[in-house]
């Protein structure tokens, strides 16, 4: 089995059709198996019970960890070069080399052991998180959870927290927080019933790349909600964190590259978020230059028809500004 | 048409054309070398290896040629292997080398999915001792790695 290469082996990891517990159980057979499956172990883990929840949080933790406790304050440094590195070429996946430079500066002392030193951390590994599986998530999943997951996963770039009825805003501003000035793509608090305008805010306050935004059924939420999302602009983040070099001489490019919710969000889930109306939807349209879907289905308190909606607003909008917006808009409302 | 096939350890295999062409190898080899009753050298595999990959490729002479699978579903992929393919396998990993080496993407595929079928459901201790691998982490890498994936683990 030794003798196998490489190709190989991964192709019988391949036919291990994303068995988590077979994966597992690869990841510790010995150190040439444990790295071919790591990325594969915590890209998306599955987590479909609590106690799998409860033990990656605890997994995850930057200061649990025996023996790593040292690394977290050399981290937030870290932290910042990555994130930097990783907006100047806008969205690419962040640089294993930067990773492992940093991480063996960190600890050139510690002897022995190989795995700490030149392994990153498999909180970095971590792309997705959906807890939509995870039975009783409405009366289980709470503010400590996700506080954790935050912490640890800090690179996230899908995090789905369907129905974790319990959240509050503060839930959803340590996300924002955290998570949107990185990577943050999607993010789903469909039937996440308690919060309200201020989490909305705080999305639009840090959220830097969001793409996806599922809201279904938040229905504190109202037009100020919706004028946010429409509103919001970032100024963008690598003038202040590169220094002015690089980008003075590319004023053109930079108008190009504001960041915020409102130029970013492509697909917009605001079904049954009964509060909002007429006044919120047009706001949101005319500043949310690349939406391309948009669900209102049980919006009761949006009255335009999605005709009148198409044939004026938008269209209007459409000709005032430069012709590549999406015209395609895909509006589901009844 | 047959064509003559020499193993590592000098054994010479005839083999019908058609036959050992299921190996892409000897198909492109023939192909460049044209009409020629010259015998093909396989200097990476052992006559009792080649024997059993033969063996299948008589087989499955009449399949036809496997089209790219990307598109299948992925859960039905490992358990789709037919039964005398299964005891075929029940051989080693050798054989699996010798198909990636003669480029025989049926042998290699079933080869791939009987050893992934294998470790399903397996404790890593379980698999080293079903592989023959040796555990090269320290105790302390291995009680790091355990408490690190305890969540995908306790069942």
């Amino acid at each position: 089995m030794d003798a196998l290469p490489t190709e190989i082996l991964l192709a019988i990891i391949d036919r291990l059709d994303l068995d988590q517990d077979s994966i597992a159980a690869c990841n510790r057979i010995d150190k040439r198996w444990h790295s071919l499956t790591r990325q594969l172990l915590y890209r998306q883990p599955r987590l479909d019970r609590l106690s799998a929840l409860e033990a990656f949080v605890k997994a995850m933790s930057p200061d649990t960890l025996p023996g790593l406790s040292d690394e977290v304050k050399p981290f937030i440094v870290t932290d910042q070069a990555v994130q930097s590195h990783n907006q100047e070429q806008h969205g690419t996946p962040i640089s294993d080399d930067a990773l492992r430079i940093s991480h063996s500066t960190e600890q050139p002392s510690s002897s022995g052991s190989s795995l700490k030193t030149t392994r990153i951390h498999p909180r970095r590994l971590v792309e997705t998180i959906d807890l939509s599986m995870l039975p009783h998530r409405w009366e289980t999943v709470h503010f400590g959870h996700i506080y954790g997951l935050t912490q640890g996963c800090s690179y996230l770039s899908s995090l789905n927290l369907s129905d974790c009825s319990l959240l509050r805003d503060n839930a959803v501003q340590s996300v924002a927080e955290i998570l949107g000035p990185r990577n943050l793509r999607s993010l789903v608090l469909s039937g996440c019933t308690k919060i309200t305008d201020a989490a909305v805010s705080s999305i639009c306050a840090h959220a830097v790349g969001l793409e996806n935004l599922e809201l279904s059924g938040c229905d504190r939420l109202s037009d100020t909600s919706i004028l946010e999302l429409g509103s919001a602009v970032l100024p963008p983040r690598q003038v202040q964190l590169l220094g002015s070099t690089e980008s003075e001489g590319s004023t053109g490019a930079e108008t190009m590259q504001l960041q915020g919710t409102s130029q970013t969000i492509r697909s917009l889930d605001l079904s049954h978020c009964t509060r909002i109306t007429d006044t919120g939807i047009r706001g949101l349209r005319q500043g949310a230059m690349r939406l391309t879907s948009l669900n209102l289905e049980g919006c009761y308190g949006v009255l335009g028809s999605v005709n009148d909606l198409e044939a004026n607003e938008w269209e209007d909008l459409e000709d005032e500004d430069e012709g590549d917006i999406d015209s395609d808009l895909d509006v589901v409302s009844y | 048409m047959t064509v003559i096939l020499v193993s590592s350890d000098n054994q010479d295999f005839k083999v019908d054309k058609e036959v050992a062409e299921r190996s892409i190898l000897i198909k492109n080899m023939l192909e460049d070398v044209g009409e020629s009753d010259s015998p093909i050298p396989l200097p990476n595999v052992t006559a009792a290896v080649l024997t059993k990959v033969i063996e299948y490729c008589e087989h499955h002479r009449n399949d036809p040629v496997q089209v790219p699978e990307e598109t299948d579903d992925p859960r039905k992929r490992s358990n789709d292997i037919e039964e005398w393919d299964m005891k075929f396998m029940q051989v080693d990993h050798e054989i699996i080398l010798a198909a990636n080496y003669l480029d025989i993407k049926p042998l290699l595929d079933v080869g791939c999915k009987t050893v992934a079928n294998i470790i399903k459901g397996k404790t890593p201790e379980e698999i080293r001792k079903a592989f023959n691998i040796v555990n090269d982490f320290t105790p302390e890498e291995e009680a790091q790695i355990k408490k690190e994936n305890e969540w995908a683990e306790d069942r």
